[in-house]
């Protein structure tokens, strides 16, 4: 085969798989797909069941050891180990462990299939903390004594806080000239809101977030949102000591 | 009375060499083995001793080597049948117990003599013979291609592991499932595939250069 029919990795161990008579019955069905429409794959697939051939003819038993007669042998060594064993006790022999016979749920489960399930549940894993709120990525609230309240607990256990300032913490860090931008009008904003009235409840929903910080009226609650721009420290704010309290939204 | 036990189970089980054991014949005698019944174990070791001594002879370099670690393999496995609860069957048990030594061996001697794996080299000592559907005319010209094969096989398999070679082996000359190879080797089906894989293709290589 050569270096255009190059196939994967995975293509190969397939058709090597069911070479071996090892596939189940969807792998036999993509091989003899592909081995009858992909010359590549045919060719490897004939190379392989050559190469088998190949090697048991040489591994074939030599005429010499089918007199192999190890009994004797074991049977002299056997002896010798009971033997010994009435004047210095029985030996310790460590062998390998049995492994048990597969059940069925372990034939079901086979490792390639629960190879793929653990990949699929690494994945889901992975990409649930990477957008689930209140993770370390996720912008976190600081009050202020510097405890670090997670986004989530502040909309599901403190509805109504009171937006006072944001933290100017890493303002600077590794911004671009559009995220300054951006974090002047979310600023600006947030000052204008203050302005309007300080008891109007906010909640914070940076799940919904675009990417600026912008106020609406929520229709169903009747409360003011706040969508904030996420994972950006000029637009993290800053939560006061002062206990949640739930204030009527605005008419 | 107990001789004829033995000899109607010799009877019942499979032809020595053929087939991967695990009949009830089979449990009986390691049974009748693990409470000091030496002829049903003979029975056993007559099965198995030669595919155990093909395993452990692609692992390491002498046949007097080979054929240590297989009698004492089998010397360690009747002192432990009374551990042996039947989870497994006792052919791929024995193949695990050799493959162990082998390995063991080879680890020891790579320590003593400051090399990891030395090739096996072809000195006679495992001369490949005409085998059973391999037609052998006595034509000359095509033994000594045959031989010059052999001989490049040989050389290919003795440039891989001995976890490679021993895939290979189990898999093409004993023509264990991926399940049992997992099982002698303790390793997962995944890692079985895998080594196989890995060793067709560098000896799929070794054969092109031959070829060419």
């Amino acid at each position: 085969m050569d270096q255009k029919n190059k196939l994967p990795i995975i293509i190969e161990r397939l058709l090597i798989k069911v070479g071996d008579g090892e596939g189940s019955f969807v792998e036999r069905a993509i091989a003899s797909l592909l081995t009858s429409s992909h010359p590549g794959s045919r060719e490897f697939s004939r190379e392989m069941k050559v190469l088998g051939e190949k090697v048991q003819f040489l591994n074939a038993e030599p005429s010499s050891s089918k007199s192999l007669d190890l009994w004797a042998k074991i049977e002299r060594r056997i002896n010798e180990e009971e033997r010994a064993a009435v004047y210095l006790g029985r030996r310790d022999v460590q062998v390998a462990a049995e492994e048990g016979r597969a059940s069925w749920i372990r034939q079901v489960l086979s490792p390639a299939l629960f190879g793929g399930m653990a990949v699929g549940v690494a994945t889901a894993t992975i990409a649930f903390f990477a957008f689930k709120p209140g993770t370390p990525d996720s912008p976190s609230f600081v009050s202020g004594s510097g405890v670090k309240i997670a986004s989530n607990q502040i909309v599901a256990e403190q509805p109504a806080v009171d937006l006072v300032s944001f933290s100017s913490k890493d303002r600077n860090r590794n911004r671009s000239r559009l995220d300054n931008r951006d974090a002047f009008r979310n600023q600006r904003q947030v000052r204008l809101l203050k302005r309007m009235d300080p008891r109007i409840p906010f909640e914070v929903d940076w799940m919904k977030s675009d990417g600026k910080v912008s106020f609406i009226q929520d229709p169903q609650e009747g409360s003011t949102v706040i969508w904030v721009k996420r994972n950006d420290p000029a637009t993290t704010p800053k939560v006061l000591e002062a206990e949640p309290r739930i204030v009527q939204a605005p008419r | 009375m107990k001789r004829e036990g033995v000899t109607q189970l010799k009877a019942s089980l499979a032809a020595p060499e053929e087939g991967n054991g695990d009949s009830a014949a089979e449990r009986a005698l390691v049974e009748r083995a693990s409470h000091g019944d030496r002829d049903a174990y003979r029975i056993l070791v007559e099965k198995y001793q030669n595919r155990v001594f093909s395993l452990v002879l692609s692992m390491v370099k002498g046949r007097e080597d080979a054929e240590d670690i297989v009698q004492e393999s089998f010397v360690k496995a009747y002192l432990s049948l009374k551990n042996f609860r039947g989870e497994s069957s006792f052919y791929t048990w024995i193949y695990r117990v050799a493959y162990n030594m082998a390995i063991d061996f080879q680890r020891r001697n790579a320590r003593r003599n400051g090399v990891v794996t030395e090739p096996r080299t072809n000195n006679g000592e495992n001369e490949v013979a005409p085998v059973e559907g391999v037609a052998s005319d006595g034509n000359p010209e095509e033994s000594a291609q045959r031989k010059e094969l052999a001989v490049t096989l040989d050389a290919a398999m003795a440039h891989l592991s001995e976890e490679h070679r021993a895939v290979i082996m189990l898999r093409e000359v004993d023509g264990m499932s991926y399940s049992e190879i997992a099982d002698v080797l303790g390793v997962s089906q995944g890692t079985v595939m895998s080594r196989i894989h890995y060793a067709k293709k560098y000896l799929q290589k070794a054969l092109k250069e031959f070829e060419n």
